[in-house]
């Protein structure tokens, strides 16, 4: 799967797991596998609410945009972030988009 | 509210008036500790105070002993807000915050890179809150304390289809259409043929743009700015 972000300033916060065709973004399961090579999936479709494209499958992969919520303190990663292509099970690392609350 | 002059010191050179002079003078001095400690939330708001609690129940110290309606309170939060708060200063009690615009604060209203001042006004803590100006891949933004969000980015028009855009900041709207106010332009040297704009689907994130010829209505590829104007809280 090709995910490209696209940052935001906004309060919330973005989580990604992947398992084959299913990401799950903010706990919600979306299965792109029905979806066949060279086709597209309208965004509105999906009805992801930080889904910011159509979805695509070109050559095998799964490729959408993704909004990245940042912070007002968002580190230059978080502001101008890369995409990235992920093949492996599990969480999906992120930048790190807002300051950590430090100990007093 | 004045600090009490003190009664006329004591003087050896007034030996009859001796003792009568001092029991006046240090009589005096608890007076003078409450008038200070009464200014005292009045002289403190412009140093820091010490910040502990967490990021929606903020507790701060300044030495004070009492609250003053008007006292002001600074401090640089260590991470920002994700809802309501609640200000304890010097333990006086957890009372709540509003915006200047007196609501409740939106998440992201206290900042870690900006100092924040609050001040009392007898009832709750009014938070006021520097302007905010940030960049990111999509482009420029400003949120200022009373809710106004400015957003200017541009981006490349297509020749299949409308593109789409994401505002560099998320706008709070409940009908984007007419909350959210647009305005396109496109940054050509062009002169063979006349163009113009539109957009079509806007949300609070973001909107599709297209460019057109006007002779032939025929999308063309060209930077298209735009200038967006609403609120983010």
């Amino acid at each position: 799967m090709k995910i490209t972000f696209t940052p935001q300033l906004r309060a919330d916060v973005l989580s990604l797991s992947l398992d084959g065709d299913v990401l799950t973004v903010n706990g919600t399961a979306y299965d792109f596998g029905p979806l066949a090579e060279g086709g597209t999936l309208p965004r509105e479709a999906v009805g992801c609410p930080v889904l910011a494209s159509d979805v695509t499958r070109e050559g095998g992969h799964i490729i959408l945009t993704l909004i990245l919520p940042h912070g007002s303190d968002a580190p230059k990663e978080a502001r101008f972030p890369q995409p990235i292509t992920v093949t492996q099970t599990g969480p999906i690392p992120l930048p790190v988009t807002y300051a950590e609350e430090a100990s007093e | 509210m004045a600090i009490t002059p003190p009664p006329t010191p004591p003087n050896t050179g007034n030996p009859a008036q001796l003792e009568e002079r001092a029991d006046a003078f240090f009589g005096w001095f608890p007076t003078f500790v409450a008038d200070y400690n009464g200014d005292l939330p009045l002289l403190r708001g412009k140093t820091y105070a010490t910040r502990g609690g967490t990021a929606n129940a903020i507790t701060l110290n300044t030495g004070g002993v009492a609250l003053a309606t008007g006292m002001q309170v600074r401090w640089r939060a260590s991470a920002a807000n994700t809802g309501p708060v609640t200000i304890n200063v010097d333990g006086q009690g957890a009372i709540e915050a509003r915006t200047i615009t007196n609501v409740a604060l939106p998440a992201g209203y206290i900042r870690t890179d900006a100092d924040t001042v609050a001040t009392f006004d007898g009832t709750r803590w009014i938070v006021d809150r520097q302007i905010e100006n940030g960049i990111n891949a999509n482009g420029a933004f400003q949120r200022t304390a009373d809710g106004t969000l400015l957003c200017w980015g541009f981006g490349t028009s297509g020749t299949s289809a409308d593109t789409p855009a994401t505002f560099p900041a998320v706008f709070m709207a409940s009908n984007a259409a007419s909350e959210i106010m647009v305005t396109l332009g496109i940054n050509s040297t062009t002169t063979a043929f006349g163009m113009a704009t539109r957009f079509t689907a806007m949300t609070n994130t973001g909107l599709s743009f297209a460019a057109f010829r006007t002779d032939t209505q025929a999308l063309i590829s060209v930077r298209v700015t735009f200038i967006a104007v609403g609120r983010w809280y």
